[in-house]
């Protein structure tokens, strides 16, 4: 029975990641840490960066939140410093300019250089070969310029900022006729170099994308099926297909619009454009929904590449830590795969309001209303998951329960959209803003912080601090819900996203109380990822030295010595069993066994 | 299960009722004067209730599980793969409840989107919206657009109570999004394209001179109240400790006598013998349109049928600078769109 199962799978395996041929690990610093091949040094090269990142993309956003709850009023310190220079007038307060500003880059750089290349290059990178028993990614070197192209991206980004009229400020989603024409719009050339950056970071993107398809097709160790692949590493290649086929589409917009803002193409402006009373130059024959449609046929795919891998995370931490099989593996992977499906005709939601024929807005309703099922299968699963465990609460488990508990939030209040009728009165409030940050911060963000805290000892051979683990995980949790879940309230009260000051409105007037409360749960929020920061640093030189396998887990890395050592495995791995035999009978008096240990004799390994 | 969890449950499922029924005023939605407004309360009411019944399902039972199937010594997990009946249950249960919001948005979309009313027996304004601005035009006495006789307004939307109304949108220069609250409509203003949206007002908002309330009345309401239409100056609010501003309205300096309507007819009267303050309806915009988009205000004036025809008689011309630059944008946009009304 097992001679058959092995014999049945991948016949490449033997060839594992550079076809058995070793070079030894390169002496010098530059081979070692900066253009490496070695897919775990890429991994942590793409999840340092990006966590860096996530500092300016919070340092935005508690900017944006002072000019929310005190319009105008001059930012403490900070302003008085930078007076007149970035975002701020003359007076040390957030101009109407500064704050578009920060409200662009603050979803620009948390999207293209902090969520994706976190959890698809950083995770992705570092656990794909590890968890499929292979020495590296299939093409090593397109890997590290998978990672170098991201880097290179964030020069033009980051550059923008110093330009004249600061970097991009017509929203995150760059909608033309604003993000188009000079006159209209309060960025000039910050814009172009931001519409640059996502481009190299896009083509950076499909790179990785393509490596991990074909990792995943071909280096497989022996006994690796399909069937037995970690949910991660499943959600990793379903996420890989999204990035291969929606990525181009973001390329293909972005170079578009650069045509219209540097060559005076008109792709997206339309005939008899007046700006400012006077006849728009070079504006006929485009369609400024055409970038709409462009932009959401990559972006939406996008948002599922912002949450897929993390819900493989959450798999994983869930089983190891409820000590019990993942509930309903093939649901599981059908669901990611339905989701992938139907998250490439979904994009019309975003623009239901947009002028588009309301037929279309019907059809993608009916979309939309339908892909909420594969993430109620895969919530139900989880739950199942947890039921009859002997569940643990080490505080990567503490932040997967919290993934899934902010998701069905995050998910839930996704309906409210879905529905046409409504959506016609959410749309662009803080509603969105609301539901949104509950996936991506909620969800996404907290199984990060899960993921960093359980494969810690993968990376970096050392534990991290628990109790601060813990207390982080507490304070960004109760924070998270103050700042967020108030968004709800702004959003049913018809509060419209990207505006500087709602004071002008005497329908709003009366939220202005809930803005500056907002406002300081922010902050708290910020402050508590402090612990985080220190605790990462901390823990990457003095943290407890880490065993082989800290949580009893069944996954091949929990095989390997902490941290990983070059090539991964001195002898390619045999895969008897799937991923997730917990106290199967089996495993004996222990309650986990590893995929790749031996079937005890006269003992049948679980088919799965 | 304790008794005191039972009640709890029970006292969530009565809070959640109201909200069910529909009733105005829930939450933080504000007033609504329009019905399709109402409508799309009452749908987003029915969806919250069936979405706080999965809430408390899946996170209940999330804390269930995490409080009996905690780490005990001595214990073992099941293991357990999966249960097929289990996944085909909790597909085919949420199917139906999304089918069933699927069932509601769709014919409340069809009858707020799809369905046209005709333009013939209905009024039809055209709003070409601009940076930072909100212009209207209306056809004037010919019942032609792009005629000497058009009536324009800027940031400034009259219209009849209880009466259809067509909004024909466009944009010249960047994206903007037509927001008008309290009547739960959206559309964007997009240039090049022409947008439709159709909405009944049938409620009139006025001030509470006595509360320094606004209020939303009905015709009928209105008609028994002292409304002073003019005279009445809306003074800068007064911002408190906490950022909450109140607003009031106090009788225009100097005057001494404003007119106030009453059972249709206008009189003149002193400003103390008015109960009310017409108070016109926030409109704003919705869609990021460059660095004025947070005051990008208009209003919407909602009046008797009698009291806008008067009003469209006696508009301000805003000259012939102001229609040659509307009717060069609207043009040279859309000249298919300026066809006479037949």
């Amino acid at each position: 029975m097992s001679e058959q199962t092995i014999s049945g799978t991948t016949a490449e395996a033997p060839h594992a990641g550079g076809g058995g041929h070793h070079h030894p690990q390169p002496t010098s610093f530059f081979r070692r840490y900066v253009w490496s091949y070695d897919h775990k040094v890429v991994g942590k090269q793409y999840l340092i960066t990006s966590l860096c990142f996530m500092l300016l993309g919070g340092g935005l956003a508690m900017l944006l939140r002072w000019q929310i709850a005190y319009p105008f009023v001059p930012v403490p310190f900070i302003g008085h410093w930078l007076k007149g220079m970035f975002f701020f007038g003359n007076n040390g307060a957030i101009t109407p300019e500064g704050y578009l500003e920060l409200g662009a880059m603050h979803g620009l750089v948390m999207i293209f250089f902090v969520v994706i290349p976190l959890i698809v290059g950083g995770f992705g990178n570092f656990l794909i070969p590890l968890h499929i028993g292979a020495e590296d990614v299939s093409f090593p070197m397109l890997n590290a310029l998978s990672y170098w192209l991201y880097a290179a991206a964030s020069v033009p980004m980051l550059l923008s900022f110093f330009v004249d009229k600061g970097a991009a400020a017509a929203g995150w989603t760059n909608y033309p006729p604003l993000s188009d024409i000079a006159g209209a719009s309060p960025s000039s050339l910050g814009l172009t170099l931001v519409l640059v950056a996502i481009y190299l970071a896009g083509f950076s993107s499909i790179l990785g994308g393509v490596n991990f398809l074909v990792t995943i097709a071909k280096l497989r160790a022996p006994g690796m099926t399909w069937g037995r692949l970690p949910l991660l590493t499943w959600a990793q290649f379903i996420t890989a297909v999204f990035q291969c086929l929606a990525t181009p589409m973001l390329a293909a917009g972005a170079s578009m619009l650069i045509f219209d803002r540097v060559f005076h193409t008109s792709f997206f402006l339309p005939s008899g454009l007046m700006v400012g009373g006077a006849a728009a130059a070079n504006s006929g024959g485009g369609y400024p929904l055409l970038w709409q449609h462009i932009f959401w046929f990559y972006a939406h795919p996008a948002v599922y590449i912002l949450i897929l891998p993390t819900m493989g995370i959450a798999s994983e931490i869930l089983t190891t830590f409820s000590r019990k099989p993942v509930f309903g593996y093939k649901a599981m992977v059908i669901s990611l795969a339905s989701i992938m499906g139907l998250g490439f005709i979904v994009w019309g939601h975003h623009m239901f309001v947009s002028g588009m024929n309301p037929m279309l807005g019907m059809a993608f309703m009916v979309s939309t209303i339908f892909i909420a099922l594969p993430s109620g299968v895969k919530v139900f699963n989880w739950l199942g998951t947890l039921w009859g465990g002997n569940i643990r609460f080490d505080s990567p488990m503490l932040f997967a329960l919290g993934f899934i508990s902010m998701f069905i939030i995050g998910g839930l209040s996704g309906i409210f959209m879905a529905s046409t009728p409504a959506d016609i009165y959410l749309h662009d409030t803080y509603y969105i803003i609301a539901h949104f940050h509950y996936i991506v911060f909620g969800a996404t963000i907290f199984a990060v912080f899960g993921g960093i805290s359980f494969w810690f000892p993968k990376f970096f051979g050392r534990m991290m601090n628990e109790p601060l683990a813990k207390l982080h995980w507490l304070l960004t949790l109760v924070f998270f819900n103050l700042t967020f879940f108030p968004m709800h309230f702004l959003g049913e009260a018809g509060h419209m996203r990207r505006l500087a000051t709602s004071t002008d409105y005497e329908f709003l007037n009366s939220l202005a109380g809930l803005n500056v409360f907002i406002t300081w749960s922010a902050y708290y929020l910020g402050l508590s990822q402090l612990i985080f920061v220190f605790n990462f640093f901390h823990s990457m030189f003095y943290g407890k030295k880490a065993t082989e396998n800290p949580w009893q887990g069944n996954t091949l890395e929990w095989t390997l010595p902490s941290p990983v050592p070059y090539y991964n495995f001195d002898v390619p791995p045999v895969v008897y069993r799937g991923p997730y035999e917990y106290s199967s009978e089996e495993a004996g008096d222990k309650d986990w066994i590893s995929q790749s240990t031996p079937p005890v004799p006269g003992m049948t390994p679980a088919k799965h | 299960m304790s008794k005191r969890f039972l009640r709890f449950c029970a006292a969530s499922v009565f809070a959640l009722l109201p909200g069910l029924a529909g009733a105005e005023g829930f939450g933080f939605l504000p007033p609504v004067c329009t019905q399709s407004g109402r409508q799309i309360d009452h749908l987003y009411l029915t969806i919250f209730g069936i979405v706080v019944a999965l809430f408390v399902l899946t996170e209940g039972t999330l804390l269930f599980c995490v409080f009996f199937f905690r780490q005990r010594k001595g214990r073992k997990a099941w293991s357990m793969h999966g249960n097929n009946v289990a996944e085909v249950v909790w597909t085919i249960i949420p199917a139906l409840i999304l089918g069933y919001i699927l069932y509601l948005s769709s014919s409340l979309w069809t009858k707020l989107r799809i369905d046209e009313p005709s333009e013939k027996s209905n009024l039809v304004v055209e709003c070409l919206a601009e940076q930072f601005d909100w212009n209207f035009r209306y056809p004037g006495p010919d019942g032609v657009f792009g005629t000497p006789d058009d009536v324009m307004t800027v940031n400034e939307l009259h219209i009849p109570v209880d009466r259809t109304v067509i909004l024909k949108i466009s944009s010249k220069d960047v994206i903007h999004s037509f927001f008008f609250p309290y009547a739960r409509v959206k559309q964007d203003a997009v240039p090049g394209l022409l947008t439709k949206v159709w909405f009944d007002v049938d409620r009139m908002g006025v001030w509470n001179l006595a509360t320094q309330k606004p209020e939303l009345v009905t015709l009928d309401q209105y008609n028994g109240m002292k409304v002073a239409l003019d005279g009445f100056d809306l003074k800068d609010p007064v911002v408190n400790p906490d950022g909450l501003r109140d607003y009031s309205y106090a009788p225009s300096a100097g005057i001494k006598q404003v007119p106030v309507e009453l059972d249709g007819k206008i009189t003149q009267l002193p400003p103390d013998q008015a109960a009310y303050v017409a108070h016109p309806y926030e409109i704003a915009c919705a869609q990021l349109c460059g660095p004025g988009h947070f005051a990008m205000e208009g209003h919407v004036v909602v009046q008797t049928q009698a009291d806008f025809d008067n009003w469209l008689k006696t508009a301000p011309d805003l000259g012939p600078t102001f229609r040659q630059k509307w009717n060069e944008a609207w043009d040279s946009q859309h000249p298919e769109f300026n066809k006479p009304n037949p």
